[in-house]
Parts: structure tokens; sequence; C-alpha cells
């Protein structure tokens, strides 16, 4: 099958995640006509493999399982970035918007970037909510306002789409953390599944980090507490400007 | 992935993908069609395909002899991606070396299974060979077990973790050259 030049390529469209976000692969369409999923965005030249039928592609795009693009030029490397509303939003308020413009379709905003920056986005807007939920964490510690913790929780959800694996364990230990806090309860089969997510992790070395993280976020409520620092949720809510977020007892 | 299916549920195998018969057979240039038969006559078609069918109580046999025969001492290139796997020996119907196919799919064992698998008998019978998930597929069930959704499947599929193929490097092709073994041990004593 002859390969294809990366500069004769349209992308058309991309697939819709089931969940809040996604990077995927493009779908394009070639000089021929014809309509495929690049299976390998590194490669020099493309290859049209897995070609998709007009009706199939018609059907998938009604369906809505395939949202439609603007014809963007095909570039070698360059993956698309697909994410809802809500975290796009999450993440920037956090402080990490990404470095690109969104082409916003519905409720979806879609980018088509380089693989690199759209990896590097995903590690910076993971990092950056994951300190945002130790805040919100910590407020709730310090001050027991239980809005805060309704607020963690939330935005652990939000994370949870935007995180990459390698920060799964982080994600998990304020798991642990909050849910203490909300209903102990559902503690275990959250933990079950973070052993399924994370290779080779053991049940007491998860439990040890959750110790660990909330002892760390219990000190810095502590401190907050004895300073008589006023609540940085409390100026989010009432529109002043707030310090950026800190990582609290990051993990050596 | 699975490891064979119960007795009693009906398979039916072809050496080729059924969907390559559907041609618009105007095209000029190589294609994904089973050509040169996907452009016969409709009839000559359902004859050449009840022909290539091979029932279920016979396929795995007929399937290591096909790969003997056609792929030789290197049964290996089966898994080829496009058409570096292309068979080194003509097919009596004149597919293999047919200029207009280009497409694995054309060489590439089909099976068909006619009727509903049971996905907890299979993990409750050890014959889940490999799993993977879209990633985001995945991180949507994991977000909803945790809202409190069962996760029934998932859950059971999620602890079979030595056999999970991590997202997102899956492809069809790094899971096809770790699997199967039996039909590559059976083509190896063919050759």
């Amino acid at each position: 099958m002859l390969a294809v030049a990366w500069r004769d390529l349209v992308v058309v469209a991309t697939a819709v995640p089931a969940g809040g976000f996604a990077i995927h692969a493009p779908i394009v369409r070639d000089p021929a006509g014809r309509l495929f999923m690049v299976t390998d965005v590194d490669a020099e030249t493309v290859v049209p493999r897995h070609t998709i039928d007009p009706r199939e592609y018609d059907e998938y795009l009604a369906g809505g399982g395939w949202l439609a693009l603007p014809g963007w030029l095909a570039c070698r490397q360059a993956v698309i970035v697909v994410a809802a509303r809500p975290l796009v939003e999450a993440a920037r308020d956090a402080g990490a918007p990404p470095p690109w413009e969104w082409y916003e379709v519905g409720e979806m905003r879609v980018s088509y970037v380089a693989g690199e920056a759209a990896l590097a986005w995903r590690r910076r807007a993971g990092e950056a909510l994951l300190a945002v939920v130790e805040e919100q964490v910590v407020e709730y510690l310090a001050f027991k306002e239980a809005l805060a913790l309704e607020r963690a929780e939330n935005t652990l959800r939000h994370v949870h789409y935007l995180c990459e694996r390698s920060q799964y364990m982080h994600l998990f230990e304020l798991y642990g953390v909050v849910l203490r806090q909300v209903d102990p309860s559902r503690w275990p089969k959250v933990a079950r599944i973070a052993l399924t997510q994370v290779p080779s992790l053991e049940r007491s070395v998860l439990e040890e980090g959750v110790r660990r993280r909330a002892w760390e976020l219990e000190e810095a409520a502590e401190t907050k507490r004895r300073r008589g620092a006023s609540s940085s949720w409390g100026q989010r809510r009432s529109g002043q400007p707030t310090a950026p977020p800190k990582l609290w007892g990051k993990a050596a | 992935m699975l490891d064979g299916l119960p007795e009693h549920v009906p398979v039916e195998v072809t050496p080729f993908g059924l969907g390559g018969m559907l041609c618009t057979k105007t095209h000029a240039g190589p294609h994904t069609c089973v050509a040169p038969v996907a452009h016969d006559d409709e009839v000559e078609q359902v004859d050449f395909t009840a022909r290539s069918t091979w029932p279920a109580d016979s396929w795995r046999a007929r399937a290591a002899e096909y790969i003997g025969l056609y792929f030789g001492a290197a049964p290996e290139r089966y898994f080829l991606p496009d058409d570096q796997g292309r068979p080194q020996r003509p097919d009596p119907a004149g597919i293999f070396l047919d200029d207009r196919t280009s497409d694995w799919r054309a060489w590439t064992l089909e099976v068909r299974v006619l009727a509903e698998v049971n996905l907890f008998d299979a993990i409750a019978e050890g014959r889940v060979i490999a799993w993977a998930l879209d990633e985001a597929t995945e991180t949507e069930l994991q977000v909803r077990s945790i809202a409190g959704e069962p996760w029934t499947l998932f859950e059971q599929l999620s602890e079979l973790r030595s056999q999970r193929v991590m997202a997102p490097r899956f492809s069809f092709q790094s899971l096809a050259l770790i699997d199967d073994t039996c039909v590559r041990d059976a083509c190896r004593s063919l050759a």
C-alpha cells in the first residue's frame, strides 16, 4: 500500500472521548478522498491502513461519536487534544491554561497541536490541579469549611480525567485523604481501583502513602490555623486575588 | 483477546475478511477489496465465500495448514502490517498476487463468532489472554465507579493485571504478535 506525505493530508474529524479528555491521532482525508485514522503520528509518511467507508464515517458523525473539524492541514507528530469545557476551565483556574487556542464545538474543546506540547500541558495541568486539591483539603482541615471538601472532591474528578498515569499515585493518595473525611466506607473500592491502575503497587504502600499525605496536609493546616491565615478559599469566593497554588509535602 | 471458545459456541472462519467483498468495483489503483473475487458477480462471490468458509470443528487445523502452505518457513510474516505479509505463493483464486489487492485483510483469517460470548464466563474460566481499553473510556469507568456506580465487568478485567496491554501503546499488531501461540506452533510443525 502506497504511503502518503503528511502535507497531502487534511484533518477532518476526531473521536469524542467517552470521558472528558483524550489525546488522539487524527482522522484524515488523503488526495484520493480516502478517510482513515492515522496509526503512527511519528512516522515519516502515512500509510492509509484502516480506511473508513464514507457511509460509516457519516454515521459516526451523525451519532456523535466523532466530531467534524474545520480541515486542518495534517502535520507529523501532531495530535488531537479533546477536552470537555469544565476541564479546560478547571485547568485555567488552577494556573495551567493550555498554550493554544481551542476550536469550540458545543461543550467540547478541540485542538491540533504538537504531541510533546499536548503531553506537557497534560502533565502541567495535572500537577496544578493536584495542588489545588491539596489547597482545598488544607482549607477544610484548617477551617472546617464543608464547601472546601466538596470542592476538593470535585477537583479530584477533574484531575482524574486530565492527569497522566505517572501522577496516579499522587491522585489516589489524595482520594484516600479526601474520602477519609467524606465517607471512609468508599475508600476500599477506590483503593482497589488504584491497585489495578498503578503497576506493582501494594496495598500497604498505598495506605502508607495516604497516611503520609494526610499527615503533611494536617501539618499545613495546623500551620495555617496557627498563623490565623485568612481563608484563600474565602478570598476566591469573594473574587479577591489569591496566591498561586502550592504543593504541600510533595513526595520525593 | 480470548484463548478458545466454549465447545457449544458456533463459529465460521474464512481466510480473508468478508468486508473485502464489499467493493465498488470502480477503483483504479490498489484498494482494500478481495480482488479479483470481489469484482465477480454476486452469485460467484457467494459461492466462493461458501467454499472458503471453514466449519467450527476443523477451522484450527485448516488455519494451521493455510499458514503453513502460504507463509512457508516464516509464519511470523502473517503478522506483518499492510502488504508486507502478502503470501509468497499464489492461491487458486488469484487473490494473493492480484495487484489490486494490497491490504492485509485479504489474507487474514477472520473468525466470526455466531453467538454472544459471555465475558464473565471467559474471565472465570481463565480464557482471557489479553485485554485493553481505550484510555479515555477506562478513566470514565473509574470516575463513575468512584462516584458510586457498579463496575462489575471492568472490575473483573482490571484485576487481570498481568494480561493487561497498557494503553495507549496498544495496537492490534502488537497484540497479535504476542498471542495465538497455538496457531504459530502448529504452523511451525507443518513448515
